[in-house]
């Protein structure tokens, strides 16, 4: 008897022991999961940016030609006769095939340290519905909801196409924002020129905002639509005056619109940010 | 020696023949063109040189309204062998009958039309204009980006809250 009243208390005890042993188990086991959901989430959209910039060494007089429109209206007259003139300049050049521009070469511009940037690229700040949108530049990285979610979710990376009829065919490709300029390029750029010869590239000023807040000099690009040969036509001319004559900004823009004028069917005119850029020369 | 010779002056003609023929290809000069089509559904392709003309053919080509069109007749390679100047570009809704013909009639009597202004009654059919590098911008959709992520999210707060509710459950059930 006395050892069944023994037993009994013990029982209990045992069985209570047990049960709360059981709900720190399932109490940890749900902590566990709910820290594995959290950590997993946020480490997808954990901004790339917080990583550490790479730090190349400045290299002296480099300019990359970044020839996204290689894939869509290739021009390799455009490329030597640039390439040409550059070289005659003094400058070493990197080319960029179409295939080669993806988010992580833009993420990755800036570091490179180049004097000029020449973006050969789509660019559009038009929106599908028709109304404006910040000028954007084209990747040739398709769209995909696994990829980049951060950029996506903070509009540095939008989608774009280059047609209403791609579109509606799902061709689709990542296009750079301002806000990734800003946010997600690594490093800076040293008093970078940047020549952005797509469409629109001037619309609206926020590109050209996020590129000079980015370090770069001046920025010069199209205030409306443009066709690839004249942007390449113009960007010839822009050159000869700006590197071989060593003319200010505002005098090569001035130059190359009474040697080549408006586009001739778009009429865009090219121009350049900020005006305080207007006397800079090489 | 002769015949080698003669094989050569063969092979020259020849060349100089097919060459002669891959440039009787339709061409233009201009980087904007439009094809037209006459009441015998000949079409030729007109270029011009006038911002103003060329809104007009655009328009024309939009609303598919028959003009007079034309220009100066001058030689061309292409299927007709002339083409209108594109200088010299008009559209009009009236002119005089003295220079209203056809393609075809221009074509075939050529040495009368040369130099002098003729039109024709057509429709522009195609308009060709380069196309800009640009594009558009399609808003991110949120929601099918994060789908994944809520549904993932959802099913570890559910397991989550079944096992809280289990474990309670027991507990009240043992008390």
């Amino acid at each position: 008897m006395k050892s069944n009243k023994r037993q009994k208390p013990e029982g209990m005890k045992h069985r209570v022991r047990a049960e709360k042993k059981r709900e720190e188990r399932i109490a940890l086991t749900v902590t566990v999961a709910l820290l594995i959901a959290i950590i997993f989430v946020s480490g997808l959209l954990i901004p790339p940016m917080l990583k550490q910039p790479s730090t190349n060494s400045p290299s002296v007089s480099k300019v990359a030609i970044v020839d996204h429109l290689s894939l869509t209206y290739s021009n390799q007259t455009f490329v030597e006769t640039t390439t040409n003139t550059l070289k005659q300049a003094g400058y070493a050049v990197d080319y960029y095939r179409g295939e080669e521009v993806t988010v992580e070469f833009y993420r990755n511009l800036p570091a490179h340290n180049y004097a000029i940037i020449i973006l050969r690229v789509h660019s559009s700040a038009t929106q599908s519905t028709g109304s404006e949108a910040p000028v954007t530049l084209f990747t040739s990285e398709r769209v995909s909801t696994t990829k980049h979610v951060y950029e996506q979710m903070t509009d540095q990376l939008m989608w774009v196409s280059y047609s209403g009829e791609e579109k509606e065919k799902g061709i689709e490709y990542f296009g750079i924002s301002p806000l990734f300029v800003t946010q997600s390029m690594r490093g800076r750029f040293q008093n970078t020129v940047i020549i952005m010869m797509g469409c629109e590239g001037l619309e609206n000023s926020l590109m050209a905002k996020a590129f000079v807040e980015k370090g770069a000099k001046v920025y010069i690009s199209w205030d409306g639509s443009v066709s690839a040969s004249h942007t390449d036509t113009a960007t010839t001319h822009l050159l000869q005056h700006f590197l071989i004559e060593r003319r200010t900004v505002d005098e090569s823009l001035l130059e190359t619109f009474k040697e080549v004028g408006s586009d001739p069917v778009y009429e865009s005119l090219l121009d350049y940010y900020p005006v305080e850029a207007c006397d800079y020369a090489i | 020696m002769t015949s080698s010779i003669s094989m050569l002056m063969l092979i020259t003609v020849l060349w100089s023949r097919c060459n002669i023929l891959a440039s009787a290809e339709p061409t233009t000069t201009q980087e904007r063109w439009a094809t037209i089509q006459d009441i015998n559904k000949d079409q030729i392709k007109v270029e011009t040189t006038s911002d103003k003309v060329w809104a007009e053919l655009v328009e024309l080509y939009q609303n598919q309204s028959q003009r007079w069109i034309g220009g100066i007749v001058e030689k061309y390679v292409n299927e007709w062998g002339f083409r209108f100047n594109p200088d010299t570009i008009m559209v009009a809704e009236v002119t005089i009958e003295a220079i209203q013909t056809t393609i075809r009639g221009i074509s075939q009597n050529l040495g009368y039309w040369l130099g002098n202004m003729a039109v024709v009654a057509a429709r522009v059919i195609e308009i060709h204009q380069p196309q800009p590098v640009g594009g558009i911008v399609i808003p991110v959709d949120k929601f099918v980006l994060l789908a994944p992520y809520i549904g993932l999210t959802s099913i570890i707060v559910a397991i989550s809250v079944a096992s809280v509710l289990y474990a309670k459950r027991k507990r009240s059930q043992k008390a």
